[in-house]
């Protein structure tokens, strides 16, 4: 936005979003494989949810979407929000790490994937 | 032809504001539900279930949330042909869209408590036809989520670019991008939690 404000804070709320959901993906992937790691996930969703054992493993990946979301937005906000950004690139990142943060939370696709 | 004082003065005294309209409407409205909440036997309307006046509210958002987000990605989708004339009413309704997929969010937690406990809809459908649960609800859980931080973000860069977004084709399509993907996510989980709903409800 070459007139007005950079564009880079836009950038940098797109892909934060995306990895926030990408994140949860994984780790839902990861719980799929591992009954270890599903617990732990569990534990780390009662942290901070109320009744978060009533939930189970989903509080945890509730969790880490938010980290992983927040986090990234904060990192990329500070690095991208005073640049001028070719959007064509970041663009095609989003709507990837979407479809694979789609992928990773569709049961025949883990199935797939973990070879289940 | 310019109005007189005197024409202008009578126009306003006929045409009641905006503002008027929509408190008369709202007090209407709330004296109407007052007299239904003590009238009315509402709670067989919810049900019997411990959770149900928290089913009702996540049903009640997840409801408005279609209706407003569906509205809100149209207007996304004008915004992303460079066609948008009502920019201030996306700016609204991109905020208003958020606070709804937040509160469906939290009242969804809440009653996925009683779907997952014991004798709850998940265990039945595990014992009955566990694909409802592994591969319906379970999408359906995550893609429920997928709309709140595109919102956010959506809402965020609407704000803070205004105007500038409209001249900004780039980035203007990829907001509609984003619209249409949180559109997507809120119509799926919709229609997945109403239809497995309709098999067995909390």
């Amino acid at each position: 936005m070459s007139a007005g404000k950079p564009n880079g804070a836009a950038v940098a709320a797109f892909l934060s979003a995306m990895i926030g959901l990408l994140t949860m993906g994984m780790v839902h992937t990861g719980t799929a494989a591992s009954s270890s790691f599903s617990a732990w996930v569990l534990s780390v969703g009662k942290l901070w949810i109320p009744n978060a054992q009533g939930i189970g493993p989903y509080s945890g990946k509730e969790t880490f979407l938010l980290v992983g979301w927040i986090l990234s937005w904060a990192v990329l906000h500070m690095l991208l929000r005073k640049r001028e950004v070719k959007l064509a690139f970041p663009v095609v990142v989003f709507v990837v790490g979407m479809a694979l943060a789609t992928l990773l939370v569709y049961t025949p696709f883990i199935d797939f994937i973990l070879g289940k | 032809m310019e109005k007189t004082p005197a024409e202008s003065k009578n126009e306003k005294a006929a045409d009641p504001s905006p503002l008027v309209t929509v408190v008369t409407w709202g007090a209407v409205s709330l004296f109407l539900l007052i007299v239904a909440l003590f009238s009315a036997p509402i709670s067989l309307l919810l049900g019997g279930s411990q959770l149900a006046a928290i089913s009702a509210a996540h049903g009640l958002f997840a409801t408005l949330g279609v209706v407003v987000g569906t509205t809100t990605s149209y207007l996304g989708y004008r915004l992303f042909t460079g066609k948008i004339k009502a920019f201030s009413d996306l700016k609204v309704l991109s905020a208003i869209s958020t606070f709804i997929a937040a509160a469906t969010i939290v009242f969804g937690n809440w009653i996925y408590i009683s779907y997952r406990a014991a004798g709850g809809p998940r265990a039945f459908f595990l014992e009955n036809n566990p694909e409802i649960h592994e591969i319906f609800f379970e999408f359906k859980e995550f893609i429920a989520l997928f709309p709140l931080p595109l919102a956010v973000a959506a809402t965020y860069v609407i704000w803070r670019y205004g105007d500038q977004l409209i001249e900004n084709r780039a980035l203007r399509t990829w907001v509609g991008i984003v619209f249409a993907v949180a559109w997507g996510g809120l119509m799926i989980a919709y229609l997945l939690g109403a239809g497995i709903t309709k098999l067995r409800s909390v």
